[in-house]
């Protein structure tokens, strides 16, 4: 309650930079707390649905990076020649071609262990997505106990989902864009939350989907998910997924491991698999 | 999930290999380098092994053999086996073991066995032959021409000292056993022609004794015994003829005999013929027995004629030889008269029945003269053998008479003396006949004995000739002019060493370092239980990756890399510097391996 209580004033206080999108299905949301004691007013609905379509909107801060730093943590969006850039543009178009023939909106990156490299094939791919004309990205990280796409990106914010999942930020505070990139939004982890597991469980979690890819249905929301065997955070989210990337380091990854996840995963679609770090790579491209 | 069913094909498996070995790299050089090491270590601290050798040469004998045989004629490398045997007995070896102080450390520790067979291993005997025409056969044959002894060990000096040892030992061997050999030979055929001179001599001596026995038996008198023979034989026919002519002789001289009265007949004035004592002797016995027959004993007739059969036996007794003779006419009439009364006594018992006076009377004549004979033969010595039955009893006065029985009496003489000389000439004829018929089986013998004593004397006559020779060659030996072993190239302390082969260790040790990285590289990869390759991830989850990334390399690993690199290089650079020092002063001066390397190509 007292979180819409603030959303309300948040709302009253900002004037909305872009107008709201035509078809705002809110009703149709699940919303998991159905307010009863809101005063059902046009400028409450306003205020909410505004922060609802948070996908269209302008996100709270767009951040800078340092590219440098960025190509040093191998993220290889910008080098337009090198043979992973080429790799990641391969596997976001033949991801793209699968989501839009499936109408798959979130796709997690998983990974049997930690190391594997994941959190990078995460950014990458999002980074990948957004530079597609007309698709928006969010990318979500969701590794709870060791989250690492805000150390990644080097980003300089304040607050991360640790402070939405407290309880006392809207969705919109945690959301930032990146200087340069278009229709790209992260929202990082900050800090570790204690009860990962329980978290993701947790109705909130349900909620910040809802919220997320119910909006708009050309934004993709690609969540760096923490390792399936090393805990159940990973399956715990799995069913609020559409589809997972299964990313496996050559030489690294068990065999067993792979077939274990992949039985894990049982019922979540697998949209495919990356093999870092690989020995065998796609023809460079020219 | 998506269904890509492309299969993929198996990437080839040399390409998968290298990528293996490119990714284990670290590895793999690791564990050639150590072995590299372990090698390099061990070819370096090998201790160096010295060979010391000297060359025997085998020089043929001075003197033509032609001139003089040596009793030596073994094979010059069967004879210096004979001999290293001999030099290497244990006494031996332990001898020059104490005196070069050989083997200190492991003469603590280890048995007399052990030692020695270490020695024997150190000591080297190697043949050098030449292909040669073999004189004796004319087969191309490879002969030894020299040998070379050598030893090994630790320090070049001592190596040098005990093969020179070694040498001496060989080349005084040498000379002893040839000379040994020599003497030996000489001394066997002296001996042996002393066993044949008993021989010979023991031989001689039967064959005398042999010759003495079988004196005309021996096949050389054969011819003469056979002439002999023939010779009896002629003599035995003439004999026979002369025998022949006397017996014809001989029984024209009876006839004649019988037809003359040994007495001429003497005639009384009264024209009555005078009958001789003996004949009227006869007459009255056989009037006494007819009497006796007709009647009693004491019948005065009986009497009578008893009486003058008395007297008449007196005369007649009285004459030359009258005893014999008239005791052998007395047997006759007695005999003839027996036989009378016997045939009248048959012809009486066919006639008459046995109560007939005249069949009793003829019983009682032939009983009572069965008893006369009786007591006559008794009494009667039997007649002296030779006495002729036809020989008068009487003395004969017929002049013819007694011309004719003094010529049949030569006559029988003779043929008696013919008879003897007859037996005796068969006797000798059987004799010959006998010798003659024994050569042959005394041929044998006495051919063996002969040729037993021929062989015998050959052999000597050989032997003597041979141990003559035998004397020579061992003079020969004695004055060192035989075949004889030289010293052409004595032991010299060698300046390298001949093992261990530190090169070949190394390379050695450098395919085996490539094998254990390998190997290991196997193991790893065998081992690796984690995804490889695309094919890999297809064949577990059952689709091809979407993409595949590869390594995105960063500034960072970049400089990590260049300083390790430059790690790497430094440390290859040291460790080469220190292999050049290590070759330089432990296996072979650079300088020299230089020279080496340039003569090879030419330089």
């Amino acid at each position: 309650m007292e979180r819409i209580q603030r959303a309300l004033d948040l709302a009253k206080m900002q004037v909305p930079r872009v107008p709201a999108t035509t078809a705002i299905p809110a009703a149709a949301a699940p919303v998991p707390a159905p307010l009863p004691d809101l005063e059902d007013t046009l400028a409450q609905r306003v205020a909410l649905n505004r922060e609802f379509a948070l996908g269209t909107i302008e996100p709270i801060a767009r951040v800078p990076v340092d590219w440098a730093q960025l190509r040093e943590q191998r993220i290889v969006v910008n080098d337009s020649t090198h043979q992973a850039g080429h790799a990641y543009r391969m596997l976001r178009t033949q991801v793209l071609q699968r989501a839009r023939a499936h109408g798959l909106t979130t796709l997690g990156v998983v990974s049997a262990i930690n190391g594997e490299g994941k959190t990078l094939t995460a950014i990458n791919l999002a980074f990948s997505l957004a530079a597609e004309p007309n698709q928006n990205v969010l990318l979500l990280d969701l590794d709870l106990r060791r989250p690492s796409i805000a150390t990644t990106l080097g980003l300089k914010v304040e607050r991360g989902l640790e402070s939405w999942f407290g309880g006392d930020e809207p969705t919109r505070n945690v959301c930032y864009g990146i200087e340069g990139v278009e229709r790209f939004n992260v929202l990082p982890t900050l800090a570790p939350i204690a009860g990962s597991s329980e978290v993701l469980a947790g109705v909130s979690t349900r909620r910040l989907f809802n919220e997320l890819k119910g909006r708009d249905s050309g934004r993709m929301l690609v969540v760096d998910l923490p390792p399936v065997l090393l805990s159940d955070d990973a399956l715990t989210v799995a069913p609020l997924l559409d589809a997972v990337v299964l990313v496996v380091n050559e030489r690294r990854t068990k065999r067993e491991d792979v077939i274990r996840v992949v039985e894990l995963l049982g019922n979540t679609r697998i949209v495919g698999t990356v093999m870092n770090r690989s020995s065998e790579s796609e023809k460079r491209a020219y | 999930m998506t269904a890509v069913n492309t299969t993929i094909e198996k990437p080839n498996a040399l390409r998968e290999y290298l990528a293996a070995a490119k990714h284990r790299r670290k590895s793999l050089i690791i564990a050639f380098s150590l072995g590299l090491l372990a090698t390099i270590a061990l070819a370096l601290t090998l201790p160096a092994k010295y060979r010391s050798a000297g060359t025997i040469l085998i020089e043929q004998q001075e003197m033509p053999q032609e001139l003089v045989r040596s009793t030596v004629t073994s094979y010059a490398d069967e004879r210096i086996q004979v001999i290293s045997k001999r030099v290497m007995t244990t006494e031996t070896l332990l001898n020059i073991i104490r005196r070069y102080d050989l083997y200190p450390k492991e003469r603590a520790k280890e048995t007399r066995e052990a030692l020695l067979s270490r020695m024997r291993k150190d000591i080297g005997l190697k043949m050098i032959s030449a292909d040669v025409i073999d004189p004796r056969s004319g087969h191309p044959t490879s002969a030894t021409i020299a040998f070379e002894v050598s030893y090994t060990s630790r320090s070049a000096e001592v190596a040098a000292k005990v093969a020179n040892e070694l040498t001496t030992l060989f080349l005084n061997e040498n000379l002893n056993n040839r000379t040994q050999l020599a003497r030996d030979a000489a001394n066997f055929l002296e001996s042996e022609a002393d066993r044949l001179d008993h021989q010979s001599a023991d031989l001689e001596l039967k064959l005398a004794d042999f010759k003495d026995k079988n004196l005309h038996k021996l096949p050389e008198l054969t011819q003469l015994n056979m002439t002999l023979l023939d010779r009896t034989g002629e003599q035995l026919r003439e004999l026979q003829n002369r025998k022949d002519s006397l017996e014809q002789q001989r029984v024209f001289l009876e006839a004649q005999l019988a037809q003359l009265k040994p007495n001429s007949t003497v005639f009384s004035d009264t024209g009555e013929r005078i009958v001789s004592t003996a004949d009227r002797l006869k007459m009255a016995r056989s009037q006494l027995d007819t009497a006796r027959a007709l009647y009693a004993p004491d019948h005065p007739d009986v009497i009578r004629l008893q009486r003058e059969v008395d007297g008449l036996e007196k005369g007649v007794a009285s004459g030359p030889d009258a005893k014999s003779t008239a005791s052998s006419t007395e047997l006759n009439d007695l005999q003839r008269r027996l036989e009378n009364a016997q045939s009248a006594l048959a012809d009486a018992e066919q006639r008459y029945s046995p109560e007939h006076p005249d069949r009793i009377r003829l019983q009682r004549q032939v009983a009572d003269l069965k008893a006369q004979l009786a007591a006559q033969t008794a009494a009667t010595p039997p007649a002296p053998a030779g006495v002729t039955p036809n020989a008068s009893p009487v003395q004969a006065d017929n002049p013819a008479f007694v011309q004719v029985q003094a010529q049949l009496s030569a006559t029988r003489n003779d043929l008696a003396a013919l008879a003897i000389e007859e037996q005796k000439l068969h006797a000798q004829a059987d004799q010959y006949q006998r010798d003659i018929s024994m050569s042959p089986q005394v041929e044998k013998e006495y051919r063996e004995l002969s040729r037993d004593y021929e062989n015998v004397r050959a052999k000597y006559a050989e032997i003597r000739s041979k141990q003559v020779e035998a004397k020579t060659a061992q003079d020969l030996e004695a004055d060192r002019k035989g075949e004889r072993f030289t010293l052409i190239d004595p032991p010299l302390p060698p300046e390298e060493p001949v093992s261990p082969n530190r090169f070949l260790i190394f390379v050695g040790g450098l395919v085996l370092s490539v094998g254990i990285a390998l190997g290991l590289l196997w193991y790893l990869e065998t081992m690796d239980a984690t995804v490889r390759g695309r094919t890999d991830l297809f064949n577990l989850t059952g689709v091809a990756p979407l993409a595949l990334v590869p390594h995105i390399g960063n500034l960072a690993e970049e400089l990590a890399r260049r300083r390790r690199l430059l790690l790497a290089a430094g440390t290859s650079a040291a460790t080469f510097c220190v292999a050049i020092v290590l070759f330089h002063f432990f296996v072979r001066p650079l300088d020299v391996v230089w020279f080496s390397v340039a003569r090879k190509f030419g330089l």
